[in-house]
């Protein structure tokens, strides 16, 4: 029988200046990503204050970052409301265009 | 003529010497909208089928932007346009900086080359006089140099000087032509039809002014679109950080492409990004086009290291991809003294990182050998092999001149299979976008006249990932749904769009970034701004966009003239028949199909299936036949190209309505 209190991990990349900080995080197994963001920002982490980084993430417009879940854009999945399993990666970008 | 023009055409024969000057045709110009536009018009009337790319027969066109000299945003564009020696077909290349608005100041909104000088030469235009001079002084030199030796002679810093380096004077099929130093007119050749001409340099300066017709109405738009270009945020991380910020993204999504496009990531794919750049310490300082409000040129500088002293403008993200992570390397002082090398011997960073990722690809499969290459180790990431290989492209010696022809050629000289990883179509080598994972991409890259790349159609909207983009996907394809770069379904209509918009953003003499990247700048907007410029009311936003299908059909009857059909819309060898590792372990789709999105594919691959079911939607659409690929006489009848498609006729090459 599963354990009704059991976690999932999910590993974030935040990509606030050149290299990821990197942060694991333990979730509900119902979690989103939605979710995962708003914990995020309670956790106020110092280097959130960077001026490339729109902030705050839990009220940001979605489009100001982009988020990229094992190498799928959000968008593509289902947004905020895309369901996060255990030893996903979620990359955080502000969004940006090159080429 | 309307104002926003400086009204005269100037042709340069170098083979006689004529010097003439034109009055526009204001009919003309204003049909192709201008710059790409009436360059297209012009290669089609004054280049006949079959001429050598490198003889004399070939043109060499500079077109300015219709708003070009003006404070619209973003207005900094010159066109070059010749046949090209790679491809043998349609060449265009657009180029920023400040060249182009300097030759509206100085009278002439275009300049056409044709014939070849018997020596060297350089064309001096200041404020409407014109000089050929002597250049045996400059032949030799590298683009700073020759930049430098112009400025000093003529006393004037503020001269804007295009030329070619030894690439270009050694026909390298990648050259490019340097404006200015650090902006680059690179794909496709320019610089060899430049050095075939023995033209090394224009220099121009001028001080006259662009009027606009309606200037309060225009200053009006003009506000309207930077206001609408700085909504998006964007926008600030590319002053911040120029085109290379999204390597890293780029990685994470598992589409940068490296090891010649053998993989779509590489580890520590940040070391070689903008914000990389930034951290280190190698940005000195940033830069923008004529009019820019986005300033993504960046110049770099190293101070300390083996490679110290090494500077210049860059590196892009293409050159990142290029002459980085494609040659399995991501040492940052490795990329940037590569670049510079590439700018001032005056060729494409592009193909120059693509011909030497292909021959370590070849090195590693003992297809080439120390024999071939004289020595050189060409093992991944090896710095020395990277930089001597371009210093022997550039003079075409050694090995080098097995490169210079590009990849298509190198492949064909080596044999025993190597066009297998020979990552080009048409001859032009790909630029840095993985079309394995966005198949809008891949059938726009498919059909892109001068071949594969992504300055002709930028079809970021597939991704999804900004409103703009959704927003503008729901408008051309009903649905929102369609945004989504790993379907099928509705990429032709998605690519037709696009193709209009980015003809007339060159046209018109705006970047990409304004329009087709950022969404910032609209077609309405555009038409507002011309409007006002112009004081010609017909540029509504509809036929601004027919305007950018009339010149992209015009481009593509210049490719049917010289032969191409649909066999000639194709992709990359490797693209089409290996399979990309998706980007990560987990790469699986499990909430794709829940979220509505229409057809997944899987694999991550182009199929001839794939790209052949939407070569037929793409054609269809067009209105063009699907079997071969030919125009037919309707559609380039309802776009005003009665008499294209009568030469066509006469040519057997229009297909039957």
């Amino acid at each position: 029988m599963e354990d009704a209190n059991r976690q999932i991990t999910v590993t974030l990349k935040l990509f606030t200046g050149a290299f990821p900080e990197r942060i694991c995080l333990e979730l509900p197994p119902e979690a989103r990503v939605r979710d995962l963001m708003v914990k995020v920002e309670r956790k106020n982490f110092k280097f959130l204050s960077r001026e490339n980084f729109p902030l705050p993430l839990k009220d940001v417009a979605q489009d100001d970052l982009l988020l990229i879940l094992n190498g799928r854009p959000i968008q593509n999945l289902r947004g905020y409301d895309t369901p996060l399993e255990d030893g996903d990666v979620l990359a955080v970008f502000p969004v940006m265009t090159g080429g | 003529m309307p104002p926003a023009f400086a009204g005269k055409l100037l042709q340069v024969n170098l083979t006689t010497g004529d010097i003439t000057q034109k009055p526009l045709d204001e009919q003309k110009v204003l049909k192709y909208l201008g710059a790409r536009g009436f360059n297209a018009r012009l290669l089609w009337e004054l280049v006949p089928a079959g001429a050598d790319p490198l003889g004399p027969g070939n043109i060499l066109i500079f077109g300015t932007g219709t708003l070009t000299g003006t404070s619209a945003p973003t207005s900094g564009r010159t066109t070059v346009s010749c046949k090209g020696p790679a491809t043998g077909l349609y060449l265009k290349t657009s180029v920023g900086g400040h060249w182009g608005a300097e030759l509206k100041f100085a009278g002439y909104d275009y300049l056409v080359i044709e014939g070849r000088a018997g020596k060297p030469v350089y064309l001096l235009i200041r404020d409407g006089s014109v000089e050929i001079r002597d250049a045996a002084e400059l032949w030799g030199k590298d683009v700073r140099e020759t930049t430098q030796s112009i400025e000093h002679a003529l006393g004037d810093p503020d001269v804007q000087v295009a030329c070619i380096g030894p690439a270009g004077e050694n026909r390298v099929l990648f050259a490019s032509i340097m404006f200015n130093y650090y902006n680059a007119a690179a794909r496709g050749g320019v610089g060899a039809v430049m050095g075939s001409k023995n033209l090394k340099a224009v220099a121009v300066r001028g001080h006259g002014r662009i009027r606009v017709a309606r200037p309060q109405e225009f200053r009006r738009a003009v506000m309207e679109a930077i206001e609408a270009s700085y909504q998006d945020f964007s926008a600030k991380t590319s002053y911040l950080y120029g085109t290379s910020a999204s390597v890293a993204v780029i990685n994470e999504l598992g589409s940068f492409p490296s090891f010649n496009f053998r993989s779509g990531r590489i580890d520590n794919a940040e070391k070689i990004s903008g914000p990389y750049l930034v951290e280190a310490g190698y940005l000195k300082r940033r830069m923008g086009c004529n009019a820019c409000i986005f300033s993504c040129h960046r110049y770099c500088e190293i101070t300390s290291g083996p490679y110290t002293g090494a500077y210049g403008g860059g590196p892009e993200y293409e050159t990142m991809s290029a002459l980085g992570a494609g040659c399995g390397t991501v040492d940052v002082e490795l990329v940037i003294k590569a670049n510079e090398l590439c700018n001032i011997y005056g060729m494409d960073t592009i193909s120059a990182g693509s011909v030497v990722q292909w021959a370590m690809e070849g090195y590693e499969k003992g297809v080439i050998t120390d024999k071939d290459t004289g020595g050189i180790q060409l093992q991944w990431g090896n710095p020395k092999a990277i930089l001597g290989l371009l210093e022997q492209v550039a003079r075409c010696r050694g090995f080098g001149a097995t490169l210079a022809g590009g990849v298509r050629q190198a492949a064909k000289s080596i044999g025993r299979g190597s066009e297998k990883w020979a990552v080009e179509a048409k001859g032009l080598e790909q630029s840095r976008v993985e079309t394995r994972t966005a198949f809008g991409y891949a059938l726009a890259f498919a059909v892109n006249p001068r071949g594969p790349d992504h300055l002709h159609t930028q079809v970021l909207a597939e991704f999804g990932t900004r409103p703009g983009g959704r927003a503008l996907v729901a408008k051309i394809t009903g649905d929102e749904k369609y945004a989504f770069p790993r379907t099928l379904e509705k990429r032709a209509d998605i690519v037709r769009w696009h193709e209009d918009c980015y003809a007339a953003t060159d046209a018109v003499g705006l970047c990409s970034f304004a329009t087709t990247a950022r969404y910032g700048v609209t077609p309405e907007l555009l038409a507002r701004m011309l409007s006002a410029a112009t004081g010609v009311d017909f540029f509504e936003s509809e036929n601004l966009l027919l305007a950018g299908r009339r010149i992209m059909n015009l481009e593509k009857a210049f490719n049917v003239r010289e032969g191409a059909t649909r066999k000639d819309d194709h992709l990359p060898y490797r693209l089409m028949n290996e399979i990309l590792a998706p980007p990560s372990g987990k790469g699986d789709d499990r909430s794709t199909a829940a979220a509505g999105r229409p057809d997944p594919v899987k694999e991550q691959i182009n199929s001839r299936a794939y790209l052949d079911r939407m070569l037929d939607e793409y054609y269809e659409l067009h209105g063009w036949e699907k079997t071969t690929g030919l125009q037919r006489c309707k559609t380039l009848g309802d776009l005003d190209l009665g008499d294209v498609a009568a030469e066509l006729d006469r040519m057997g090459k229009l297909a039957k309505d």
